[in-house]
């Protein structure tokens, strides 16, 4: 039986699967998907349990109840499965359609409000377009559609300005929206003490590929979201280097 | 920064990062063969 697994051809398949499956896992982790894989998990193990001790009942019962567990699974994992699908699409468009210059402009521009954002503490929300369209975000804000400067960031951020509130979302050189409603994290290991604002930013990560800045107003720090994952406590020049090598890929 | 650490790709941490993830997967991997390879000789059986 094992002499099957020399064949190269076998080899690949497994390879294949082992990327995809381990992928899946990743991509889960830290979200409600993580359960799913223990419960797959402990699918596969009781039902291997009862092959062995030959509890056909047990088995057969179980056999059933996998392809149930599969239909269960697509309908309460649509939006994860959705946005796992329409990240297989992604392409870079960001950096394309940007000169290097322009992007490192961008960046101070960013970088400069962020740090008298930070220093006065006043709270902040940003998020940077990258392949993903954001177009449902932007929508549940107000448009701009304003040419990005650090003036212009600091002033939508004033707490005593409508449109502090929320997220504000830049597109290349533009600021395009302020005061967006970004998705709650779902991820149920975050920290507790993180706040409202935090917890949106990561969440606008998880269901994008946007990188989030996200200043706090209780002290000042600044935190950036990609991917889910936050880095909390940076400098203006961590941020700078950080966002300079994502948007470079 | 852990962010700089997990960026920085070598032969070392390809392997080690996430390390009980890999297994786990290619035990899954290695299953869901044996399982798919097992039904698909049954039907040429048949």
């Amino acid at each position: 039986m094992f002499l099957r697994f020399l064949n190269p051809k076998t080899i690949l398949e497994i390879i294949i699967l082992w990327i995809v499956i381990y992928r899946i896992v990743v991509s889960l982790q830290g979200t409600k998907g993580a359960y799913l894989i223990r419960g797959v998990i402990v699918l596969i193990a009781s039902y291997f349990i009862f092959q062995k001790l030959n509890l056909t009942v047990l088995s057969w019962l179980l056999t059933n109840f996998f392809a149930f567990y599969l239909i269960i699974i697509v309908v309460i994992f649509q939006p994860e499965l959705r946005e796992a699908l329409i990240r297989l699409g992604q392409r870079h468009i960001f950096y394309k359609s940007l000169g290097k210059e322009e992007i490192e402009k961008i960046l101070r521009e960013i970088a400069s409000a962020v740090n008298i954002l930070s220093r006065k503490k006043i709270g902040a929300l940003i998020a940077i377009k990258r392949e993903m369209g954001l177009n449902d975000y932007i929508e549940s804000g107000i448009l701009i559609n304003a040419d990005l400067t650090s003036e212009l960031l600091q002033n939508i951020f004033h707490p005593l300005a409508p449109l502090h509130d929320g997220g504000l979302i830049i597109d290349g050189a533009k600021i395009v929206a302020a005061s967006c409603l970004f998705p709650h994290s779902e991820n149920l290991n975050l920290e507790k003490t993180l706040g409202m604002r935090h917890r949106s930013g990561i969440g606008l990560s998880e269901h994008t590929d946007a990188l989030v800045i996200i200043v706090s107003e209780e002290n000042g720090h600044v935190s950036l979201a990609i991917n889910g994952q936050l880095t909390g406590d940076l400098t203006t020049q961590d941020l700078l280097t950080i966002l300079k090598g994502q948007l470079s890929k | 920064m852990r962010f700089f650490k997990l960026r920085k790709i070598n032969l070392k941490e390809l392997i080690t990062y996430n390390f009980w993830l890999k297994i786990v997967s290619l035990i899954l991997a290695i299953i869901v063969w044996l399982y798919v390879s097992n039904e698909i000789t049954k039907g040429v059986k048949i």
